[in-house]
């Protein structure tokens, strides 16, 4: 697939998405009737402008549609705050608030309740990069490991959100946070790697740029069994000092330029890319340029190149196939 | 004052109080969403309140007849009207508010101007609408020693501590921490402090922070964390760590009210009894408290110099609303702070084995040693050590010997830290006995009673394990003992069960700090109790 030729046309493929007359808006993209009764994120939420994770919550509620029955499982992030204090919530499923780190143990319990009761619900974990790459990384390896029937969307917005703009292990070398005021020394995670390493029977990153290939994959994740990871890059305007309007146009780059891989892997053997990069040099200076955080800081992008260059062979040869 | 506002903090004004109200906000509408039956600027509800009713909106929006913002943004410089009506209420000079709205909206010239013309407005209105019968002047603060002053929050008082402390002791300072609201400024602040040898480490979870700052410690570093009551939980296991190995830690707990997740922006007294018992086995450490924003100053330097000298954890308890409270600090004398007293393990000349516990006769502390140092081999760790050698030990006497040793340690502190020394009298009616950041409302309250001639002392804590030698005599020197405290009455508990005193508590757990007044009202009823 060529990156020019996704978008909201892509959309169509998708099964319940193929609406229209006036409910279809946005080509599909806005939520309708249509889709639930119900959105997953309600309107009136107090999300900030331009919040990555509330597209994020947005396309899987298309992708949940009326086939599905959820439950959600939410540890400290900015994704619980949305849920708002009590009698409002911002959701329109069950969700359950959770430790920080038990994340995947908790959907693990529930998971397993909907198992012994017959029930189909499938159990949705999600939460931000500080709670899946940093303090939730046990449970949710130990959960992956077992294979338990749970759905984990790890929204990743690169920073600790939530308490202030601190660095995680999924912030990207050169940007400032508060806690990395020169900008980050260290690399940023491979999660997909990571969880794929655990023979899941699916893993796999989504661009928000991508509509189409997010919401077939969200839908093919939510009726598989066993354990399923997606890694959403989610725009934050406010820890990336950018434009809200910018969000979706920055995945963009950072698709085209090879920086954000959109791939997934089946059973941690057999990888699939998605979206094809163009590793265009305008993008990737652009994506950078566009981001408060990375200005002034030590950012090398001739390196930034060589690694996505160096990453991309690996992610070749691992996508070849097979004979 | 919008009918929202009104009804939250109507109970905060006394009678005759002034409350200016934004009657733009006090439409039918406005009036239902705060759950209002009648308007209470007309019912007679607030009669006895100076009312000052002044349509905030319409004003700013005249003000700002000329300025090229839309509608919205005008209205979003109201609060300036109303800060500019203070100003001339208490003759304030508006020059840093002036200075800090052109700093903030550098970028924004017509919003800073906006601002600037709303707050000017506010002022002349005040000045020329007659609205106030009256106003104040502020004296300057005569009470205060001199020296030299700088406004400071809890927060930062608290890096500084701990800090100069470590440059004091000589020893450098390595902070581990997990990000967690309202601790994070401790983690953002010592990360600053690259020069003065700070070594800052932000871990992936609370555990491992924790565990980087007892690695430090091992090292022969200060190890030091910082955390709210949540992680201080997660950090249980490896605080009895700690008190095990016998190392120096200092652990920072910002509470927030709780349990889990609770209200992290709110403030709570309620981690007493968690910094006291909450680890298994017999585990006890070190508990100092703040009690205003620049008393974190000296209660980290504190923290410090105990865990260092005894070898022990020392849990710091400061509060929301200290970490994020700010008052004028006196910049203290270098040598008005204790010594701190390092002394590391030398190989024996002689070539003796090293006893990692061979304890030094007054404090009880084990010697620091270095790894790595040569003749210093030893093992210490999570087992059971036999005292003296360090071997691992299931030997029954040795495990009550130990036990004992590791209370004894704390029980000494008591030796090295100065007595309880109560506001007023050190008898009499009524003890108001506090700790931690109840310390403003009850100095307030005792204050007040004070003037008015009742029999009322005051006591706050700092050292809450362990006690000032002296407290269980004082406790006993007044008729009644009154314990004010953001959580369910820890302090009280620990009070009766220490020293058999019917110590009173008087518990609020609403989040909000106690007032000075409702603190007055309910000694005044105990008065008034024993009076009978």
């Amino acid at each position: 697939m060529r990156d020019g030729d996704v978008g909201s046309s892509r959309l169509e493929m998708t099964e319940h998405a193929t609406c229209d007359g006036p409910e279809c808006l946005l080509g599909g993209m806005a939520q309708t009737a249509a889709d639930r009764p119900e959105p997953l994120l309600r309107a009136g939420n107090t999300n900030c402008g331009g919040c990555g994770m509330s597209v994020a919550l947005n396309l899987l509620s298309h992708a949940i549609g009326t086939q599905h029955r959820i439950q959600m499982v939410i540890p400290a992030c900015c994704g619980i705050v949305t849920a708002g204090p009590y009698p409002y919530s911002n959701y329109g499923a069950p969700v359950l608030a959770c430790t920080f780190a038990s994340t995947a143990a908790v959907a693990t319990g529930l998971a397993r309740a909907a198992q012994m009761n017959g029930e189909s619900t499938r159990v949705v974990a999600w939460a931000g990069d500080g709670g899946t790459y940093d303090i939730g990384m046990a449970t949710l390896s130990a959960a992956a490991e077992r294979n338990e029937d749970v759905l984990y969307i790890c929204y990743d917005n690169e920073i600790y959100g939530n308490t202030g703009g601190q660095r995680s292990s999924a912030t990207p070398t050169g940007a400032r946070t508060t806690t990395t005021p020169g900008g980050k020394v260290h690399h940023k995670k491979d999660i997909l790697g990571i969880m794929a390493a655990h023979r899941i029977p699916l893993a796999a990153s989504i661009s928000l740029a991508h509509p189409g290939d997010a919401v077939a994959k969200m839908e093919r994740a939510l009726a598989l069994e066993g354990f399923r990871f997606l890694h959403v890059l989610a725009p934050c305007p406010t820890g990336w000092k950018s434009e809200p309007a910018d969000g979706i146009e920055l995945i963009r780059m950072a698709v085209r330029a090879g920086l954000f891989p959109v791939c997934q892997v089946e059973d941690g053997r057999r990888w699939t890319i998605d979206v094809q990069p163009t590793f265009s040099r305008t993008d990737l200076a652009q994506y950078f340029e566009l981001q408060g955080r990375f200005r002034g800081t030590a950012l090398d992008i001739e390196q930034v190149a060589r690694q996505i260059e160096e990453h991309w062979s690996e992610l070749r040869a691992l996508a070849a196939p097979r004979g | 004052m919008n009918p929202a506002a009104l009804k939250v903090h109507l109970k905060d004004l006394k009678p005759n109080g002034i409350l200016i109200v934004n009657t733009a906000k006090f439409r039918p509408n406005d009036l239902r969403k705060a759950h209002y039956d009648s308007n209470p600027l007309e019912d007679g509800s607030l009669d006895g309140l100076r009312v000052i009713e002044v349509d905030l909106e319409e004003r700013t929006r005249e003000a700002l007849a000329d300025s090229p913002l839309d509608t919205r943004a005008k209205d979003r410089c109201k609060n300036m009207f109303a800060l500019g009506m203070l100003y001339w209420l208490f003759h304030r000079d508006m020059q840093p508010t002036l200075d800090d709205i052109r700093k903030k909206f550098a970028k924004k010239s017509e919003v800073a101007d906006a601002n600037e013309k709303v707050l000017r407005a506010g002022h002349t209105y005040a000045d020329v609408a007659g609205i106030f019968q009256t106003s104040y002047r502020v004296p300057p603060a005569t009470d205060l020693p001199p020296g030299r002053y700088r406004q400071l929050m809890g927060n930062q008082a608290l890096c500084l501590g701990l800090v100069v402390a470590a440059r004091r002791a000589g020893v450098q300072l390595v902070l581990g921490s997990y990000p967690i609201t309202p601790a994070s400024d401790i983690l953002h602040q010592l990360s600053s402090y690259k020069h003065h040898g700070v070594v800052t480490f932000q871990a992936e979870d609370e555990i491992a922070a924790v565990c980087a700052a007892i690695g430090a410690s091992y090292a022969g570093k200060l190890g030091v964390t910082s955390t709210s009551g949540p992680g201080l939980a997660l950090k249980s296991e490896a605080i009895g760590l700690a008190v095990m190995a016998e190392l120096p830690l200092v652990v920072i707990d910002v509470q927030r009210a709780g349990p889990s997740t609770g209200m992290p922006t709110k403030t709570e007294q309620a981690d007493l009894l968690q910094a006291m018992f909450g680890r298994n086995g017999e585990c006890p450490v070190g508990i100092v408290a703040a009690r205003t924003p620049g008393d974190a100053f000296e209660t980290a330097y504190e923290a410090v110099r105990l865990a260092i000298k005894y070898m022990v954890p020392v849990i710091v308890l400061s509060d929301g609303y200290i970490a994020n409270g700010a008052e004028p600090w006196r910049i203290p004398a270098l040598d008005s702070l204790r010594e701190i007293e390092v002394r590391y393990a030398a190989q024996s000349p002689d070539g003796a084995p090293f006893f990692p516990y061979l304890r030094d006769a007054k404090t009880l502390a084990r010697p620091w040693a270095r790894p790595g140092t040569p003749g210093l081999v030893h093992r210490i760790g999570g087992l059971e050590k036999a005292d003296g050698s360090g071997n691992v030990s299931y030997d029954a006497k040795n495990h009550a010997h130990m036990t004992r040793m590791r209370a004894e340690k704390i029980a000494r502190m008591a030796d090295d830290i100065p007595p309880a020394r109560p506001l007023g009298d050190i008898s009499g009616d009524v003890l108001v006995l506090g700790w931690g950041g109840t310390a403003g409302a009850i100095t307030a309250a005792t204050l007040r009673l004070r003037k008015a001639g009742y029999s009322v002392s005051a006591l706050s804590l700092r050292h809450l394990n362990p006690f000032p030698r002296n407290l269980g005599v004082l406790l006993g020197s007044f008729r009644r003992v009154i314990v004010p405290e953001l959580n369910g009455g820890q302090l009280a508990m620990l009070i009766r069960s220490r020293y058999l005193v019917d110590a009173r508590p008087f518990t609020k757990v609403e989040g909000q700090p106690f007032t000075s007044q409702e603190l007055e009202e309910h000694v005044l009823a105990a008065l008034e109790e024993l009076s009978a």
